[in-house]
């Protein structure tokens, strides 16, 4: 086995552990919630006590904590992620079309700001001390610190409710009924209500990738690989391009990070502008307490970070071989 | 209407709050005092209690007293000694229930201080509030919940009485008095309307009487509307156009454009449409505008005929039910009794749960049967007992179910019909969870017919050709709600706002805010366990004359909330209401003479101390097992003040 594989075989069972633990916290911490998701029943409808009993039977509640744990151990082993308790629904059926409409949502915002930041960055980082890299860093920290539903309010608040040329929530106008994916995702509808949510996770994501790649050329304009080029007679562009090239690494590395930590979506920017993706999902569970439908949610949202951290160190494992090898080694 | 606000109201009510804790505080710590239970450290003064009479009266439930439950798990635990200085009172509200919950809290607060006692608020998740309840009963010795205008709380008044029974185990303030559970049980076993009406009527007086719970105010329901797209609101009590319960307020509403389609904002979600064997509150509203009743609640929170024409009792325990003619389900298939028996029998076997509360006492063998096929058909129910509420719950919060879809099904608490096919006034046209849920309006129903909207809806039946749809989208939040109806994105918002929400929305050139009166008052518990609550004594000073409901409502709801003669339950706009009850008033020196002549005393500081010598033997009588609802006279006890 070489010094790669034994990293890839460590960084793995890392991830098991992770998993493993990500499991057992999210179990714990909603049993350990007050009430359960049956609690209200008691004075907003006639049932019984009795009849509330028979129904958190029903889905085993009543049963011990531990047999609980290893249920749902045992159905997310077997991807089926439980029942929805409100909906009598694999899990996964109310999950799949919200997990749709949050990836339709950032993973273009997050292709897009990756690609137009990271070569904003580059050019302001070549561009040293110029106006544009002094309001590049404003603008971009301004957006990565503000929380993103203050972003989102500003922008509703401009575009929609002060000049009116945006929806004010939702995926699609409420008299539209699309039936076909065609019309619910690449209708004028559709991009009409797209914009505001589209923009505001791209101005929120940009910072980071602005501030790597800029970091990343600049660092490299004194390196002795540059100087030779310079010396072979290659133009500013060309020069920029070669500088950019070799700062990609911790961009394509932080790409990867990002892409796993999108699926748990933007829940505040799903809230604020009405998006019926998996984050607003999460919310709406937790407040009835939906037990299997919040776990599949965090869990699908956990596995995604752990799994994406898994590539992005293989990706720098393979491309940077101090990391796979071990300084000690070295 | 007042123009204080809201921040000045809650200074008002939180600084007379405070300043009675505080004052109590300083007593505190003038006095380390002698309380034993490490709680608060009330001072206890000369004890020259009557050989034999006990020294402490602890928390108990009325079950312990009577043999024994759950001995050491209870919600909250005091201890009475003579000449005590009186604990602290926390009173518990969840705040998720509405913005204004808190302030109610401190009033409640405020009236323990005004009498001495150290009163202070509790903020809990609901969850956390009703959890235990079972078990331990109440958390904290009050308890406030603002209860919904659930249909079935103005169908019957059981839905209020049948939880004030000695035994019964959603009986959370364990209050119990064998009078009043003979009443309830008589009532619930009168079918003669007008007996009942009077056995209720008995019940409420009873209730106020012995002050079992309190009943501070019926908030009003604000629905603000947009006016430029359609006219003809009707204020439907309980609802407005706020909530989905009834029919009848879309059934007057006039397009004032050419949209024909009514949208509804809502931050609610539905889980599934088959809420019978489910828990989904909002499916049991929405699904039930497709599938009918036997009955319906009408304009005036009456029972109203819906796929039944009548209803008749032939003996104790036997309902004949005549079934209306030429009703069509929404794909066309006649409508006829065999509809009415599937759909029951199917009810009990595996138990609808959202539905099985009001048809527990059927005859399990034969629980329907058809008389006749002739009109609409005629069909007995056979109850095993007697079941008052059953005309006017039964049969009205329970939907029928077309047989002709749902009789494949392997399992009917599983199967999810596609599309519901129902009889209702609007039918089902498309849903998609957490997004929309669009329905189309039947023509064919007897609700669209004029002469029929005429005679139910009087003054408010509006001419025109109504609406042809009724959407409901998901905002997200209340304020992307109010955003979209002052945008005229929208046309009302299925949720009930707060008094400054819908002001909001209001402001708006657009939007009206539309008023209607709510039948379900915000509710105050007891825990009757508690040695204090169980001196009624203490109750009625307490319940009755201590609360300032008044200037809360002023102040706080800016007059938006109708406060109700007395404790009583059933609200004034219901058939059930009497007016013959104590009535409540704000007048603390009242309340103090009360406790004075009950053998309470204060302290120089204003405290509040428990009964001491001969005084403390008597409230000892009064606390006991069968005497908690009687009054010092009845017991011929002397006047100690």
């Amino acid at each position: 086995m070489n010094d790669f594989q034994r990293f890839l075989l460590k960084r793995a069972a890392v991830t098991v552990v992770l998993a493993v633990a990500a499991v057992t916290v999210i179990f714990v911490i909603l049993r350990a919630a007050p009430g359960t998701p049956y609690s209200r029943l008691l004075v907003s409808t006639q049932l019984e006590p009795e009849q509330v009993a028979a129904l958190k039977s029903q889905y085993g509640l009543d049963e011990p904590l531990y047999v609980q744990y290893f249920d749902y151990v045992r159905s997310l082993l077997t991807l089926q992620l439980g029942v929805s308790i409100k909906t009598g629904n694999p899990v996964w059926e109310t999950l799949k079309p919200k997990l749709i409409n949050s990836l339709i949502l950032l993973v273009p915002a997050l292709l897009t700001t990756a690609v137009l930041s990271s070569l904003l960055g580059m050019y302001i980082g070549w561009k040293r001390g110029s106006l544009l890299e002094r309001v590049s860093i404003f603008l971009g920290t301004t957006f990565r610190s503000t929380p993103i539903f203050i972003t989102g309010i500003a922008l509703l608040m401009i575009f929609a409710y002060g000049l009116g040329w945006f929806p004010v929530f939702g995926m699609h106008d409420p008299v539209a009924s699309p039936e076909t994916w065609q019309e619910r995702y690449l209708s004028l509808d559709f991009l009409h209500h797209y914009v505001l949510p589209f923009t505001t996770a791209t101005l929120v994501y940009s910072g980071d990738f602005l501030m790597l790649a800029r970091n990343g050329v600049v660092e490299k304009r004194g390196a002795s690989f540059l100087r030779l080029h310079r010396a072979k007679g290659l133009s500013e562009t060309e020069q920029l391009l070669r500088a950019g090239r070799n700062s990609m690494l911790p961009l394509v590395t932080y790409f990867a990070v990002r892409m796993g930590m999108i699926v748990k979506g933007l829940v505040l920017l799903e809230v604020v502008f009405a998006w019926p993706g998996i984050g607003r999902q999460l919310i709406l569970s937790i407040v009835q307490q939906d037990y299997p439908v919040v776990q599949g949610v965090v869990f699908v949202m956990a596995l995604s970070v752990i799994l994406s951290n898994l590539l992005a160190d293989i990706i720098y494992g393979y491309f940077d071989p101090t990391v796979s090898v071990g300084v000690e080694s070295l | 209407m007042t123009n204080i606000n809201r921040r000045r109201a809650l200074q008002l009510v939180g600084s007379s709050g405070l300043a009675g804790i505080a004052g109590c505080n300083g007593l505190l710590s003038g006095n380390p005092g002698s309380g034993d239970d490490g709680s608060d450290g009330g001072t206890t003064t000369s004890s020259e209690v009557p050989p034999g009479t006990p020294t402490e009266v602890e928390t108990q439930y009325y079950h312990q007293w009577e043999g024994g439950r759950n001995e050491n798990d209870m919600g909250y635990k005091m201890t009475a000694e003579p000449g005590k200085a009186v604990e602290e009172m926390p009173c518990e509200f969840s705040p998720e229930q509405g913005s204004w919950l808190k302030e109610h809290a401190l009033m409640l607060a405020k009236g323990f201080n005004e009498l001495g006692v150290p009163g202070t608020t509790v903020s809990n998740p609901f969850s956390k509030l009703v959890d235990g309840w079972v078990q331990k009963g109440l958390n904290y010795p009050v308890v406030m919940i603002a209860l919904n205008a659930n249909p079935q709380r103005a169908a019957d008044p059981h839905a209020f009485f049948g939880r004030v029974k000695c035994g019964s185990s959603n009986n959370f303030q364990n209050y119990c008095n064998p009078e009043m559970t003979e009443l309830v049980d008589r009532q619930l076993q009168e079918n003669d309307p007008e007996r009942r009406q009077d056995l209720i009527a008995q019940c409420q007086k009873l209730y106020v009487e012995d002050e079992s719970q309190g009943w501070t105010f019926f908030p009003e329901i604000l629905s603000p509307v947009n006016t430029d797209a359609f006219s003809g609101y009707f204020p439907m009590p309980g609802a407005g156009m706020s909530e989905d319960y009834f029919p009848w307020g879309f059934l007057t509403i006039q397009p004032e454009t050419d949209r024909t389609t009514f949208i509804k904002g809502t931050t609610r979600q539905m889980d599934r449409p088959n809420f019978m064997w489910g828990t989904s509150g909002l499916a049991a509203t929405w699904m039930r505008i497709i599938w009918d009743g036997l009955f319906d609640i009408g304009p005036n929170l009456d029972i109203v005929p819906a796929l039944a024409t009548s209803a008749e009792f032939v003996d104790e325990t036997t309902v004949e039910v005549e079934l209306r003619d030429d009703v069509t389900w929404h794909d066309g298939e006649p409508f006829g009794p065999d509809d009415v028996v599937w759909t029951t029998e199917t009810f009990m076997n595996p138990a609808a749960p959202n539905v099985a509360a009001y048809w527990e006492s059927f005859e399990e063998e034969t629980p329907v049967e058809v008389l006749s096929t002739a009109g609409g058909g005629t069909v007995r129910f056979n109850l095993k007992t007697p079941d008052a509420r059953f005309p006017t719950q039964g049969m009205v919060r329970s939907v029928i179910l077309p047989k002709h879809q749902w009789q494949d099904a392997d399992n009917p608490s599983e199967f999810e019909p596609d599309p519901p096919i129902g009889t209702g006034f609007l039918s089902w046209n498309t849903w998609q969870p957490g997004e929309r849920f669009e329905l189309d309006v039947y023509e064919d129903h007897w609700l669209w017919d004029d002469e029929v909207q005429k005679e139910y809806l009087g003054e408010y039946y509006t001419e025109g050709d109504g609406i042809d749809k009724v959407v409901w989208v998901n905002t997200g939040n209340i304020d992307s709600s109010i955003g979209a109806l002052k945008q005229g994105d929208i046309d009302a918002i299925s949720s009930l706002l707060s008094v400054s929400q819908a002001q909001q929305a209001a402001e708006a050139s657009n939007v009206e805010l539309l008023q209607a009166k709510s039948f379900v008052a915000v509710t105050a518990g007891v825990d009757h366990t508690i040695p204090l609550i169980r001196d009624k004594e203490f109750r009625i000073a307490y319940m009755r004359y201590s609360w300032n409901v008044e200037e809360f409502v002023q102040n706080v709801m800016q007059g938006y909330g109708t406060i109700p003669k007395s404790n009583n339950p059933i609200a004034e706009n219901s058939p059930w209401y009497t007016d013959d009850t104590i009535p409540r008033e704000y007048n603390i020196e009242k309340g103090r003479s009360l406790l004075r002549k009950a053998g309470y005393t204060w302290d120089n500081q204003g405290r509040l101390h428990y009964p001491d010598g001969e005084a403390w033997a008597a409230f000892v009588e009064r606390t006991k097992p069968g005497n908690t609802n009687r009054r010092r006279t009845e017991l011929g006890q002397k006047d100690f003040s």
